[in-house]
């Protein structure tokens, strides 16, 4: 076909398809008359056209999700049934630790009675055989097990003729039993086996895409052959997937029963895991008392079961090894605290593997073939199955199921829905070694709360188990909210005028009990609400600029992204309710907040923009109290930042929005202190900008409008800081307005003013980062106007100050980009050549610019300040040019003293 | 700043895609070539961060994408209605490309592993896999119509790759609605048999 043959055919194809099959052949004998080639090519194409069902109906993105993710691994590799593994050999994941040693072939001999037909498999104990009985009218099929020679012959043997009784008498339908054993000529032991055609449990429960419900059925069924075993006083020992098969029509057959007591003493040198009695031991499954060398027993069993549930559940094993060898895992089994199973579904990982090498477990993967995604495994397991799980994998006997029928009947339980007997591990147990730990420093506040947490986890926990009487679990889940609610907010707002350290460890706590209590939460639209509140409590905790700062900026972030996370998610429901929305609105403007305060302006002003739309959408709806305040405070947020970008025009015009804004909030809810904060705060940034753009008169009378709402509200409430604060930062504002207009004697008094404030704050929490903040900002500007003023003793002093105060917070691991910003700029700016030190300032600026994404032309301006003094012009002047390239457009109304002193700047480096 | 390695990367790109767009406005065609790389970087790190949220039922959607793109690679201070539709053009050819690249990718991991458990993985991700054919087949199918009328192919990319709306479409391609409609009728018949008739006709989409 060309070109102009397709326009044919798909002229006529784009008149027809809309017809009915009649119409269409009429129309098509006529319009493609005198030409059959062309009629039937439209045919084909009207006949695909019909074929074509939902072709291209989605984009072709939807759908193909999981391209992006992990490349795909194998799972495990082959474990056919009896193969290496199911001969006893050490496996890491289902894989043989090491290559399958050469050994004899008996194929076509005879054994006894039995003729060996094919080996089906080999390992470190030696090999098994299918093999058939002949001389009877029906043939028996089974598996004969060899030993290895040199494993000890005589020891097994003799074991064998004591054991052989009760093996025999182990008839259960799930069990493979045991039907002869003896010596070959050349005295090699061997055992007789019923034979089973079948698939390694874990391996079909993946294969057959068994959910968790089926799986634990499954499960059940091989508890309850453990326990037939039990009550006939066998330890199996040796319980894992290779001796658990499944056969085609979905029967479950044990194999191996007490043979690894049989076996016990002869285990060889090669074995990689062997407890001290010598028995044989898978080390994946082996239990801590096994580890120890201790009486292997029932509990053992139920130890293995643990670890066999665990793996059908998650698609990994209980311990995570960074690198595969006996001691780690032996260590690790002994110590370590497995994951809950449900923690462990969401997130690709890497496991180590006996040969060295590692294979990656996809959670999607792992997911799929359970429940669909990873996010819908972790809830199906999240809870009881965690708490059955765990419960089953303690490191004491004594605190494990006390027989395998409680465990299957746990399940059997949970499966029905009813309440488990299983209780998680105690967390007062937790709590008295985390005390222990921290005896000598804790605070007794940060105890109590912590028993608090504990308290509300454990109620919780409670209040799930017992869903069933609804009174009483609707009643407990109200206390525990209750409990949670308190450590979040009232107990939070005691300890506010406390230490800093304890309201960080107890933060820290709280972030994780949160993340806990999130998990709980899924699907509880009013408990997720709560949750997302309280991370932005925390997060506001951790480090909001705007409320006493305990400097965990990354923390903090970290607890608003949750909260965002959660309030977007509740907001994108439909019909979403107004409170879900305003949590959006905080989210954002908390975490712009943060951003601003790192320096990060673009993406703080993004974050303000998001958050403005969706308070002006639901101001448009419907104007409450709620929607002027959020607006209020986001347009005078945004406008800062708009300001600190260089878009005064723009501020400004945000400022008179947000003055407007409060001042209908101040009509709306007279007496709220909030309403006349944001007011002075929008009347001291206009001022500021004001006088920024020229107009200092005017922006003179805007401050001092702005200081004296602060000084009525202190008045009105002195034990609140942020007021101290706010009017520190309006006085040295309205200082700098009147330093512009030269009048530096007022100006040097309010900035006198600032600084007793600022140190009187610092004073009352040293640790406080923004105390320190605050300081070192009036200092730096009392340097200027002292210097400006000829005044060279009080500048120079007031400089080595604001250096001081700096020095530690530039060092912090993760120091805010303002205050970097600040160190360079007196570092390279002062006057006083006894204080200046470009060099020194090259790191940090350069780190300045690398935070801010080289966004913001003044950190750029500083940094090619200090390139300058360090004699390197040219980058410099490289710097600079970008620095102005930064600038909004000369055209806008930008900041043109900036773009004046930025470009002179280049002229000089240039020279 | 050579010094200060990635720093950079977010704003400088958007001021070069910024100032290509504008080159492209002036009627400037070279642009696209500088334009292609810059977008499909974005677009496949956007991609690969949404996916890698986890989100439970998680599909992508391909305007969503394209539209985070735009907001980080275009200064949004000079927004010219232009920019946006030139934009949308290029990331929908980059749409395209990303997708194809991974599925490309994918189907050679899952066809090249000869172990025992290429069973079992085709088996449990069917579903992906013939939709990964079937995009595939369709990007093969589609340079075919290109062949014949690379107007009409251009609709089925901007549509189909890059998930633009039929409106989108029709401001891109400078044509009517109703065209983009007809193109796409016609092209979705075109490709079924184009695909049919290599054989590699998946049954996801049989009817």
């Amino acid at each position: 076909m060309n070109p102009e043959r397709w326009r044919q055919v798909r002229d006529i194809f784009d008149e027809i398809v809309e017809l009915n099959p009649v119409e269409r052949n009429r129309y098509l004998l006529v319009a493609a008359d005198g030409d059959p080639d062309l009629r039937r090519e439209v045919e084909e194409l009207l006949r695909s056209y019909d074929e074509s069902g939902d072709l291209m109906e989605k984009p072709a993105a939807a759908g193909l999700s999981d391209l992006f993710s992990t490349s795909p691994a194998p799972r495990t590799a082959g474990t056919g049934p009896f193969s290496a593994s199911a001969l006893g050999a050490p496996t890491a994941g289902g894989l043989p630790l090491r290559a399958l040693p050469n050994d004899y072939t008996f194929t076509g001999h005879h054994v006894g009675s039995f003729r060996l037909v094919r080996k089906i498999g080999a390992g470190g104990m030696g090999s098994v055989y299918e093999a058939l009985r002949d001389d009877q009218e029906f043939q028996q099929r089974v598996a004969i097990k060899f030993v290895k020679p040199g494993m000890g012959t005589t020891g097994i043997l003799q074991r064998f003729l004591t054991e052989r009784q009760v093996l025999a008498a182990l008839n259960h339908p799930n069990i493979a039993r045991l039907l002869d054993g003896g010596t070959t000529p050349d005295g090699l032991p061997y055992f007789v086996m019923e034979y089973v055609d079948g698939t390694p449990i874990d391996r079909y429960c993946d294969e057959k895409r068994l959910n968790i419900a089926q799986r634990l059925a499954l499960f059940r069924t091989v508890c309850d052959a453990v326990q037939y075993a039990h009550q006939n006083l066998i330890v199996h020992r040796d319980l894992k997937p290779a001796n658990i098969l499944v056969t085609a029509a979905g029967t479950v057959k044990l194999l191996d029963f007490g043979i690894a007591k049989l076996l016990g003493p002869a285990v060889g040198e090669e074995t990689v895991a062997h407890t001290t009695d010598g028995s044989p031991m898978t080390p994946e499954f082996a239990s801590p008392e096994q580890v120890h060398g201790e009486n292997v027993t029932t509990a053992s069993d139920i130890y293995a079961l643990g670890v066999l549930l665990y793996q059908l559940l998650t698609g990994r094993m209980p311990y995570r090894l960074d690198q595969w060898t006996a001691p780690k895992l032996f260590i690790a089994i002994a110590e370590q605290n497995p994951e809950r199973p449900s923690e462990r579904v969401l997130a690709d990982e890497e496991c180590a593997l006996g040969n060295g090498e590692k294979r990656v477990v996809e959670a999607s993967l792992a997911a799929l073939v359970r429940e669909g995604t990873p996010d819908r495994l972790h809830r199906r397991l999240a809870g009881d199955l965690d708490t059955i799980v765990l419960m089953a994998l303690r490191k004491e006997v004594s605190r494990r199921y006390a027989s395998v029928e409680r465990f299957s009947d746990d399940l059997r339980k949970y499966l029905e829905g009813h309440p488990v007997s299983a209780r998680p591990d105690t967390l007062s147990y937790r709590l008295v070694k985390f005390a222990a730990r921290h005896r000598a420093g804790v605070a007794a506040g940060v105890l109590a709360v912590m028993a608090l947490i504990a308290a509300t986890g454990v109620s919780l926990y409670y209040a799930k188990a017992a869903r069933q009487e609804q009174v009483v679990a609707e009643r407990r889940f109200q206390d525990v909210r209750q409990l949670a609610r308190f450590v979040m907010f009232e107990f939070d707002d005691a300890i506010r005028a406390g230490e800093t350290p304890a309201r960080i460890m107890l933060v820290r706590r709280a972030f994780e009990y949160l993340n806990g209590l999130s998990k709980e939460a899924v699907g509880d639209a009013s408990l997720e609400r709560e949750v997302a509140e309280s991370y932005l409590k925390l997060g506001d905790i951790q480090g909001n600029l705007y409320t006493s700062h305990v400097g965990d900026r990354e923390g903090a972030l970290e607890s608003h992204r949750r909260a965002l996370e959660m309030a977007s998610l509740l907001a994108a429901r439909p019909n979403p309710e107004v409170a879900d929305r305003l949590l959006v609105v905080r989210a954002k403007t908390g975490l712009a907040d943060l951003l601003a305060l790192g320096g990060d302006r673009r993406q703080a002003l993004r974050l303000y923009q998001e958050a403005r739309a969706v308070c002006e959408e639901m101001d448009k709806r419907k104007r409450t109290l709620e929607t002027v305040r959020h607006l209020a405070e986001v347009v005078s947020k945004e406008g800062f930042v708009q300001s600190q970008l260089g878009d005064l025009n723009g501020a400004r015009q945000l400022f008179t929005r947000a003055l407007g804004l409060s001042a209908e909030w101040q009509h709306l809810d007279a007496a709220s202190p909030q309403a006349q904060r944001t007011a002075a705060m929008a009347t001291s940034r206009l001022g500021e900008l004001l006088v920024r753009s020229g107009n200092s008169a005017e922006g003179l009378v805007s401050l001092r409008r702005g200081v004296l709402v602060y000084e009525d509200l202190m008045r009105a409430q002195p034990g609140v800081t942020s007021y101290t604060r706010d009017l520190a930062a309006t006085s040295i504002l309205y200082g700098d307005a009147l330093l512009a207009a030269k009048q530096e004697a007022t100006a040097i008094e309010a900035y006198r003013r600032a600084l007793h404030l600022a140190e009187g704050l610092a004073a009352g929490d040293p640790k406080n980062q923004q105390h320190q903040r605050d300081l070192h900002l009036v200092l730096g500007r009392l340097a200027d106007a002292y210097s400006q003023t000829k005044r060279h003793v009080e500048a120079r002093q007031m400089t080595s100050r604001a250096l001081q105060v700096l020095k530690p917070l530039v060092d912090l691991p993760s120091p805010s980009g303002y205050d970097i910003q600040q160190y360079v700029w007196l570092l390279v700016t002062t006057p006083y050549p006894e204080l200046r030190d470009p060099a020194r300032a090259v790191p940090y600026a350069e780190a300045a610019a690398r935070m801010t994404n080289a966004s913001d032309p003044a950190v750029l301006d500083a940094l090619a300040r200090a390139y300058f003094g360090t004699g390197n012009r040219q980058l410099a002047v490289e710097t600079e040019r970008k620095a102005i390239a930064l600038l909004p457009p000369r055209s806008q109304s930008g900041d043109s003293a900036l773009r004046a002193e930025l470009e002179a700047n280049l002229e000089r480096f240039q020279k | 700043m050579t010094d200060t390695p990635g720093a950079g990367r977010q704003s400088e790109s958007t001021e070069q895609v910024t100032r290509l767009l504008v080159e492209l406005n002036n009627g400037n065609q070279g642009a696209i070539e500088s334009l292609m790389p810059l977008v499909y970087d974005e677009l496949r790190r956007i991609a690969a961060r949404h996916l890698n949220r986890e989100r439970p039922d998680h599909t992508l959607q391909p305007t969503a994408l394209v539209h985070e793109a735009y907001m980080r690679l275009v200064d949004q201070r000079s927004p010219h209605w232009q920019n946006r539709l030139h934009f949308m053009s290029v990331a929908a050819t980059m749409m395209r490309r990303v997708l194809i690249d991974h599925a490309k990718a994918r189907h050679r991991v899952r066809r090249g592993g000869a172990n025992q458990q290429r069973v079992l993985l085709e088996d449990n991700l069917a579903g992906t896999d013939n939709r990964v054919l079937e995009v595939l087949a369709i990007d093969e199918a589609l340079d075919k119509l290109a062949a014949l009328d690379a107007q009409q192919a251009r609709v089925v990319e901007l549509r189909f790759f890059g998930g633009l709306s039929v409106e989108e479409t029709a401001q891109v391609m400078g044509v009517s609605t109703p065209t983009v409609k007809r193109y796409a009728n016609s092209a979705r018949a075109f490709l079924h048999r184009e695909m049919r008739r290599d054989g590699s006709e998946p049954g996801a989409t049989a009817p």
